[in-house]
């Protein structure tokens, strides 16, 4: 529609009942659509008025666009009042969690400490053993609190630390910790393993239960009265008592010697070899792996032997040593 | 009754509305609701309901299923469900109806014949020229 109409009654003289109506047509005018007009009507189901509004388009359209205006900004206000709260949600969450591991990593932190501590106290044990020197220089250089870690910690009970940092150094820190606590108790171990290949090897055992009849020293032979040095101790027993290893290690030596006899050398290792001699019986063969306690051959009277008894002697480096010294005293 | 009650169950969507400055005479036939507000010589007949606003003056007979009335009259009223006079309402003529609703200030002067049951027919049909 370009034109408005407009309906005008008038009334006719001849006749009140009759109406004629006539229609102007305005003059076509070339409006904008904007300034186009519209009659809004609005009817209530009852006998109240009615009511008319009469706009023009234009105000219609600006009515609409200010209105889905107002909606999207309400819209886009509601949404990001929800994306607010569900991040404040989500960081408060975070926040715990962070919270959570850093409680973790303090508990760890101490726990590692205690570790340490143990480091520590077990290297004093054991700096009592043969490589103490070197031990303890690396107890020098295990002190606890260094200076990073210690500032770190401080740093932590400031409100304002930057949360993820922390917790991310604190880990490394720990790490490291960790890593040479590791360290530290792998040397012990090494240590520890060596002491006991070192226990290991040690004679320290009876070969058999017996008498001594005669002990490491000078003595006089008992075979040709001259003076001589007894370079082992003389156990006596039974015939055929079993003998025992007094320390681990490899048969070197099984055979026949003169004056001992049957014959057992066993290289325990570490500088240390022991030798049965006067033996009835050999129950090794040269080269055999054996362990304390096992038995390795029996006692007799074979070489020059008075009587049946066992001569054990323990050499370090070759040398002989007074056996005494490596048997256990009888309680 | 609430807004969206039952009462005004038959008063559908308002199709034809009579403005107040308008005279009309004749008799009209609808078959939506239909709503007078000028002055109308002749009769209604609606389907469904009509309504004739605080201003409007009808000289005729109304028919139709429900009628709310606020203006003058002066005919007879056929309704085969309800008639509502309003306070403003002057009806000069007589009712027909199965439910009756006078308002305070209402004027009514007539015979008033109230139906038992709702009528279901008694209207008549849309002429469509």
């Amino acid at each position: 529609m370009t034109s408005e109409l407009t309906l005008k009654p008038i009334l006719s003289h001849n006749n009140m009942t009759l109406m004629r109506f006539e229609i102007f047509k305005k003059k076509r005018q070339n409006k904008s659509h904007f300034k186009k007009k519209i009659t809004l009507m609005l009817v209530p189901h009852d006998a109240k008025k009615t009511y008319q509004l009469n706009l023009y388009y234009g105000f219609i359209y600006i009515v609409l666009i200010i209105s889905i205006a107002c909606f999207a900004w309400a819209f886009h206000i509601i949404s990001k009042d929800i994306d607010y709260h569900l991040t404040f949600v989500d960081n408060q969450k975070l926040k715990s969690d962070m919270a959570s591991v850093m409680f973790q990593v303090k508990k760890d932190d101490k726990l590692l400490n205690q570790v340490a501590q143990l480091n520590q106290k077990l290297r004093i044990v054991l700096g009592l053993g043969s490589n103490r020197k070197e031990i303890l220089e690396d107890y020098a250089d295990n002190k606890l609190g260094s200076s990073p870690k210690q500032s770190l910690i401080a740093y932590l009970s400031d409100p304002n630390y930057q949360l993820t940092q922390i917790v991310r150094k604190n880990l490394e820190q720990l790490h490291q910790e960790a890593l040479k606590q590791e360290k530290n108790f792998k040397q012990i171990h090494f240590y520890l393993k060596h002491e006991c290949s070192l226990l290991l090897a040690k004679p320290s055992i009876w070969p058999i239960k017996g008498w001594i009849t005669s002990g490491f020293g000078e003595r006089i032979s008992p075979i040709n009265g001259q003076r001589e040095f007894h370079y082992g101790v003389d156990i006596a027993n039974q015939g055929n008592t079993p003998i025992h290893a007094t320390a681990d290690g490899i048969v070197t030596f099984v055979g026949w010697e003169r004056g001992f006899g049957r014959v057992i050398i066993i290289k325990n290792g570490y500088g240390y070899s022991t030798l049965f001699a006067h033996c009835s019986k050999q129950v090794v063969h040269e080269g055999q792996r054996v362990k304390r306690g096992e038995v390795i051959g029996y006692v007799g009277e074979t070489g020059w032997a008075t009587g049946y008894h066992l001569h054990y002697q323990v050499m370090i480096h070759g040398v002989p040593v007074n056996p005494m010294k490596y048997l256990p005293p009888i309680t | 009754m609430g807004l969206f009650g039952k009462d005004h169950v038959t008063i559908g969507k308002v199709e034809t509305v009579l403005g107040p400055d308008v005279a009309f005479k004749g008799s009209i036939v609808s078959k939506n609701s239909i709503r007078i507000d000028g002055e109308l010589h002749g009769s209604i007949m609606g389907e469904s309901g009509v309504i004739i606003g605080e201003k409007a003056i009808i000289r005729g007979n109304i028919q139709a299923k429900q009628v709310i009335i606020g203006g003058k009259i002066k005919g007879n009223i056929v309704s085969s469900y309800r008639i509502d006079l309003q306070n403003t309402a002057q009806v000069e003529g007589d009712l027909s109806t199965h439910i009756l609703n006078i308002v305070d200030g209402a004027i009514f002067e007539g015979n008033c014949h109230m139906e038992e049951h709702e009528k279901v027919v008694d209207l008549p049909k849309v002429v469509r020229e």
